[in-house]
C-alpha cells in the first residue's frame, strides 16, 4: 500500500481547491495538507492559482502566495469587480514592489489587516463597496506615497484614525457610507491636515460624525469636493471654509448645522454644486452673485429670510432648489435682471412663507422645467407671462391664495406653436381661483396630472378635456357626464372639485 | 555493467548510465567501488516492476541533464511527455508499484511522473473514492468532518 508520505506527495499535484477538500479523507490529511511544507510543495506544484484562493487558503498557503512567481514582483492588483469572498491576506503586504492595489466592488468581509502598512510605497488604495468592518488600522499612516485612499461603502466604524492626517500625498480620501462615529479629529488631523496639501476630494459623508466642522479644513486649498452630508454635525459653517477657492462640490446637507451661512463663501469662485438644505442655517446668501460657475444650489430656507433670485451673474445655474418645512418662514420672490438667471431649469421654492405675486418675469427663464412654488402665501393672478415656458413639464402652484381666473393662455394655440406643449403636471389647486375651467386646456396634449381642487371655479368641465389622452379616459368621461359635480380623483392622480 | 537483483531474485544486468538514474544505486556503486561485481540486492522490488522501470531509464538514457534553471522552470500535473503517458498505461496496482519502486531507488523524475499520472487520475473522484483507492480509514466523527467541509464551503460547492 502507499504510505502516507507518498499519498501527500500525489496530492500535491493536484490544484490547491481541490486539495482542500481532501482535507476530509482523515484527521492525519487535515494536519498535513495545511503544513507550510505541504503548501509549499503545492503552490511548486501549481504556480499559476487563481488568485481567488489567496482570499480562503489556510495560513500556511497565504504566506507562501505573495512569493509565487506570477505575482511576486506585481507593482499593480486590479481584483476589482470580481466576485471576491473572504478576507484580505495578511501576507499581501509582502509583496514589495505594490503601488496599485484595487478590490473594490467585491464582497469581501473582515478587516484590513495592519500590515498593510508594510506596502510603504503604495499610491492608491481603493476597497471602496465591499463588506469590511472595524476601524481603519493605525498602521495606514505609514502609506507615506497614498495617493488615493477610498474606503467608502463598506462597515468600517470606530474614530477617523489620527494617523490618515500623516499622509502628504494624498489627493482623495474616501469614508463615506461607513459607520464612523465620533468628530472628525478637530485638534490632530488638521495640525497635520493642514500639510495635506494635495488633498483634493474629502468624503465624509454619510456616516455618523458629530461635533463641529474643523475650521482647519480652510486651509486644504487644492480642496476641490468637500461633502460631508449625512452626519450628525452641528455648530456653524467655519467661515474658513471661503478659503477653498479651488472647491468645486460643497454638500453639507442633512446635518444639524446651524448660525449663519458665511459670507465668506463669496470666494468660492469655482463653486459648481452648494447643497445646504436639512439644516438649520440662517442668511440669505447674497454671496451667490459672486458664484459665477454655479450650477446647482439647494437649501433649506429658515427663519426670517429674504429670498434674492437677482440677476448675479448666475449664468450656468440649472437647479435652484429653497424650500423648508418651518413655519416660521416669511420672505417674498425678488426677481430681477432676468436675462442672467436665463439657464435656471429647477425652481423649486415651495413651502415658505412667500409672499406676494408672482413675479411675471419668471416667464422670461426660457429653460424653466420645473416650477414649484406651492405651499406658500402668494396672492394676486396667475401671470399669463408662464404661458411662454416651451419647455416646462412641471407646473405646481398650489397651496396658495392665487385669485382670478385660469388664463386661457396656458392653454393657447399661437402661430403653430402650443404653448406649454411639454406640460404633464399642472398643479393649481387649494387656491381661490375663480371663474370657469378654460376649454383651452384641452390642447395641452401631453398633461397627465391636472389638478384644480380647492378652487371657487364654476361652470361647466370643458368637453375639450376628453381630448387629453394622457388623463385617465374613464375618470374623464365620468366627469363630463357628471356636468357639475364634486369629483375627488379615484386613483389621485385626477383630482377637480368645483365649487 | 552494473548488476541488480529484484526481490524475487531476478538478475538484471544494466549499463552505468542507466544505473545511475537512481540515486540509491549510484550511491551504492560508489560505495562498493567500480571494481566489485557482486550483484546488488533490491530486495524491495520485484522482478516484473524493476523490468518496467529499467524500461524508462532506457528510455530516458539519452535526456540531457536538466539545465539549472529547470530547476526552477514550472512544471504542472499537465506537463507529461507523450511517451511518459504510454509508458503509464498500466493497471493501477502496476502503477501504485512503480512509485513504491521509483521512491526507494530515489528516481526522482520516474516518481513525479508516477505521482502526476496518479493525482490526474483522482482530479475529479470524491473523497469517499479517493479513501477507497488508498485504504484510508476515516476517522472522523461525522459532526468534525461536518465542520471541515463548512470550514470548505468555498471550494467545495462550485
Amino acid at each position: 500500500m502507499i504510505p502516507t508520505e507518498l499519498i501527500l506527495l500525489i496530492l500535491s499535484w493536484l490544484d490547491p481547491s481541490k486539495v482542500m477538500s481532501f482535507r476530509r479523507l482523515s484527521s492525519t490529511f487535515n494536519t498535513s495538507l495545511v503544513s507550510h511544507h505541504f503548501a509549499k510543495l503545492n503552490l511548486q506544484h501549481n504556480p499559476y492559482p487563481n488568485y481567488r484562493l489567496w482570499f480562503h487558503l489556510p495560513p500556511s498557503y497565504q504566506v507562501a502566495f505573495p512569493r509565487l512567481p506570477y505575482i511576486k514582483d506585481e507593482t499593480m492588483i486590479d481584483w476589482c469587480h470580481s466576485n471576491l469572498t473572504g478576507r484580505i491576506p495578511a501576507s499581501i503586504a509582502a509583496l514589495p514592489n505594490l503601488q496599485l492595489l484595487y478590490l473594490h466592488g467585491n464582497r469581501l468581509s473582515g478587516y484590513i489587516p495592519p500590515e498593510i502598512g508594510q506596502l510603504t510605497g503604495l499610491l492608491q488604495l481603493i476597497l471602496r463597496r465591499n463588506q469590511l468592518a472595524g476601524p481603519i488600522p493605525q498602521s495606514v499612516g505609514n502609506l507615506q506615497q497614498l495617493e488615493i485612499l477610498s474606503l467608502s461603502e463598506n462597515y468600517f466604524s470606530s474614530n477617523i484614525p489620527v494617523e490618515l492626517g500623516h499622509l502628504p500625498n494624498l489627493r482623495t480620501l474616501q469614508l463615506n457610507h461607513n459607520l464612523f462615529e465620533g468628530s472628525i479629529p478637530e485638534r490632530e488631523i488638521p495640525r497635520s491636515l493642514s500639510g495635506l496639501v494635495n488633498l483634493e476630494n474629502l468624503s465624509l459623508h454619510n456616516n455618523k460624525l458629530h461635533g463641529t466642522i474643523p475650521r482647519e479644513l480652510g486651509d486644504l486649498g487644492n480642496l476641490k469636493l468637500l461633502e460631508l452630508y449625512g452626519n450628525k454635525l452641528t455648530g456653524s459653517i467655519p467661515p474658513e471654509l471661503g478659503n477653498l477657492s479651488s472647491l468645486r462640490r460643497l454638500s453639507l446637507k442633512n446635518n444639524m448645522l446651524t448660525g449663519v451661512i458665511p459670507e465668506e463663501f463669496e470666494f468660492l469662485y469655482e463653486l459648481r454644486f452648494l447643497h445646504l438644505q436639512h439644516n438649520a442655517l440662517e442668511g440669505d446668501m447674497s454671496f451667490l452673485p459672486s458664484l459665477s460657475n454655479l450650477e446647482e444650489v439647494q437649501r433649506m430656507l429658515e427663519s426670517t429670510w429674504r429670498l434674492w433670485i437677482q440677476s448675479f451673474g448666475m449664468g450656468n445655474l440649472k437647479i435652484f432648489v429653497i424650500a423648508t418645512t418651518e413655519d416660521d418662514t416669511s420672505g417674498s420672490i425678488v426677481l430681477d435682471a432676468f436675462e442672467s438667471t436665463y439657464n435656471v431649469g429647477f425652481l423649486d421654492l415651495s413651502n415658505n412663507e412667500l409672499s406676494g405675486v408672482i413675479p411675471s418675469e419668471l416667464g422670461s427663464l426660457a429653460h424653466l422645467e420645473v416650477l414649484v412654488l406651492s405651499n406658500n402665501l402668494l396672492g394676486g393672478p396667475i401671470p399669463v407671462s408662464l404661458a411662454k415656458l416651451g419647455g416646462l413639464y412641471r407646473l405646481v402652484l398650489s397651496g396658495n391664495k392665487l385669485e382670478g381666473r385660469l388664463p386661457a393662455a396656458l392653454g393657447q394655440l399661437k402661430s403653430l406653436q402650443q404653448l406649454l406643449s411639454q406640460l404633464v403636471i399642472l398643479d393649481m389647486s387649494r387656491n381661490s381661483l375663480s371663474g370657469t375651467i378654460p376649454s383651452e386646456l384641452g390642447s395641452l396634449l401631453r398633461l397627465s396630472v391636472l389638478r384644480l381642487n380647492n378652487n371657487h371655479l364654476i361652470g361647466e368641465i370643458p368637453v375639450e378635456l376628453t381630448r387629453l389622452r394622457g388623463l385617465n379616459l374613464h375618470e374623464v368621461l365620468a366627469l363630463v357626464l357628471a356636468f357639475v359635480v364634486i369629483l375627488v380623483g379615484v386613483f389621485g392622480f385626477f383630482e377637480m372639485t368645483m365649487t | 555493467m552494473v548488476k541488480i537483483t529484484s526481490s524475487d531474485n531476478q538478475e538484471f544486468t544494466i549499463s552505468k548510465e542507466i544505473a545511475n538514474q537512481s540515486v540509491l544505486i549510484k550511491n551504492m556503486l560508489e560505495d562498493v567501488g567500480e571494481s566489485d561485481d557482486q550483484p546488488i540486492p533490491l530486495p524491495n522490488v520485484s522482478g516484473a516492476i524493476l523490468q518496467k522501470v529499467i524500461e524508462y531509464a532506457t528510455m530516458h538514457k539519452d535526456d540531457p541533464p536538466p539545465a539549472p534553471e529547470d530547476e526552477t522552470k514550472l512544471k504542472t500535473s499537465e506537463d507529461i511527455e507523450e511517451r511518459d503517458k504510454e509508458f503509464m498505461q498500466l493497471d493501477q496496482g502496476t502503477m501504485f508499484e512503480i512509485i513504491l519502486a521509483a521512491n526507494y531507488l530515489d528516481m526522482k523524475n520516474l516518481l513525479d511522473l508516477g505521482c502526476k499520472t496518479v493525482a490526474n487520475m483522482i482530479k475529479g473522484k470524491s473523497v469517499e473514492e479517493v479513501r477507497k483507492l488508498f485504504n484510508i480509514v476515516n476517522d472522523f466523527t461525522p459532526e468534525e468532518e461536518e465542520q471541515i467541509r463548512k470550514e470548505n464551503e468555498w471550494c467545495e460547492d462550485r
